[in-house]
């Protein structure tokens, strides 16, 4: 793989060159706490399980309390060199909730413990929600930890892919404990839903199923692939855009409604983007990347996604042991997923819609020999979106002048 | 502002005629609160960073 990181380092550009054109590299603000490494489903399409990178296989199945200590010790470090007033931590798996209540309430408390006091952490547990019942609702609503849920929309939709180990489709769990956490104190704890896309489901109906939870925010992801391996229905065709026009229609329905009924990310920050404003997250814009995976052996990580790629595509071979999440700041992928425009390929340089798009999600432009210095594979279906989303947009604030006289 | 910057600028949204008065005949629709999120994020710059697209 050496020709790939090669590649990826020119993408990310030698640190004093970039220093000389005025880029600093910017602290770790989200951190992603790998806290078990096993999953109790088997969704057909897991990058961690599913796709390139098998590293799983060899990481300790639960994070030891040891590295809880050590990656609490090493946030604090780096919160306080940076006065971070705020840090996310997210509680990740394989499923997060096989670790137990228990362990739950441990890394919380080994985590409130060690912050710095005028460090704010917001503690979020990823889960797949099955495993969600009341024990477990108890120990996260007493640690203040947020519950986000995968579910894809439909239930027979759903149970297509996110699947038991047996066969069994999932949805009917998912919904009980959702349902749990809609209810009464649980509810404060809901974050929030994300659907990762099938082209098949009727996009109106599967949103409309995901909104009867009522969910406070809620995404749809892009199935994760690339130019290697080409997300279903993603073809070499440049006029033919099908996560566009499923992603538009969704659109239509969310943008359209009297009330905002959720808050749909991706449309969100494609607006704010298009405003003028800056990305929060990571698969639109420019802004500079803040996201470390700690993994359960403690090994210091980029975001995971990447394992879609290719074996170690993910890995840093840095350490929290030995290493701090300074360290990370100068991996040539931090680099280059903190450099905005200079890290894009020509392509995207001279692309309309760039600042907005922002090249697209990181994992999804890798092409092998070159590396991610690439338009994403979704490349097609960006533009489209984008210019959908604006063509509405304008429309609607030329009439709003317009009104105003 | 240089030449990438122009380019970027011309593709964006036109918010010029649109002012705190209008927001009330929006209602609560998406695009009221999207104008809301933008003006409170001009007021308020915080460190612009991008998170984890894995969690919401």
């Amino acid at each position: 793989m050496s020709g790939d990181l090669d590649s990826e380092q020119s993408a990310g550009g030698d640190s004093g060159t970039l220093k000389r054109a005025g880029w600093r590299p910017v602290p770790i603000r989200q951190f992603v706490l790998k806290v078990y490494s096993r999953c109790n489903l088997a969704c057909d399409y897991c990058y961690v399980y599913r796709m390139a990178d098998q590293s799983w296989r060899d990481r300790p199945l639960r994070m030891s309390p040891e590295i809880v200590r050590l990656a609490a010790d090493r946030i604090a470090e780096h919160a306080r060199r940076h006065q971070l007033h705020r840090v996310g931590i997210v509680l990740h798996g394989g499923e997060p909730l096989l670790a137990g209540p228990a362990f739950f309430a441990a890394v919380a408390s080994t985590l409130r413990k060690r912050l710095p006091r005028s460090t704010d952490a917001t503690l979020t547990v990823q889960s797949n929600g099955v495993l969600l019942n009341e024990t477990f609702l108890d120990v996260l609503g007493e640690y203040d930890i947020s519950v986000a849920v995968s579910l894809d929309g439909l239930p027979h939709v759903n149970d297509r892919h996110r699947l038991y180990p047996n066969g069994r489709g999932s949805y009917a769990d998912v919904a009980r404990g959702l349902e749990l956490l809609c209810s009464g104190a649980y509810r404060r704890l809901f974050a929030g839903l994300l659907c990762t896309i099938d082209l098949t489901q009727d996009p109106v109906a599967g949103y409309e199923s995901l909104l009867g939870f009522q969910p406070p925010r809620m995404d749809f992801l892009l199935p994760h692939g690339n130019w290697s391996v080409r997300p279903l229905g993603r073809t070499d065709d440049h006029a033919a855009t099908p996560y566009a026009d499923w992603l538009g229609k969704v659109f239509d329905r969310w943008y359209s409604a009297p009330r905002q009924e959720t808050e749909l990310r991706l449309f969100r920050e494609i607006i704010h983007l298009l405003f003028g404003g800056v990305s929060h997250f990571d698969s639109v814009g420019l802004a500079p990347a803040s996201v470390a995976v700690i993994e359960t052996d403690g090994a210091l990580e980029q975001t995971d996604a990447l394992k879609s790629a290719y074996q170690g595509a993910a890995a840093t071979g840095l350490h929290l042991a030995h290493d701090s999440i300074d360290d990370l700041l100068g991996h040539p992928s931090i680099r280059a997923r903190q450099s905005g425009l200079a890290a894009l390929c020509e392509q995207c340089r001279q692309c309309s819609v760039r600042r907005v798009c922002g090249g697209g999600y990181y994992p999804h432009r890798y092409r092998p020999g070159s590396g991610f210095r690439n338009p994403s594979v979704y490349c097609p279906d960006m533009f489209a979106l984008i210019h959908r989303i604006r063509d509405r947009l304008d429309a609607d604030l030329r009439r709003l002048a317009e009104a105003a006289g | 502002m240089g030449h990438d910057d122009l380019d970027i600028e011309s593709n964006l949204v036109d918010l010029s005629g649109v002012n705190l008065e209008l927001l009330p005949t929006l209602d609560d629709s998406a695009l009221a609160q999207s104008i809301q999120r933008f003006l409170r994020a001009a007021e308020n710059p915080d460190e612009a960073t991008s998170g984890f697209q894995d969690s919401i």
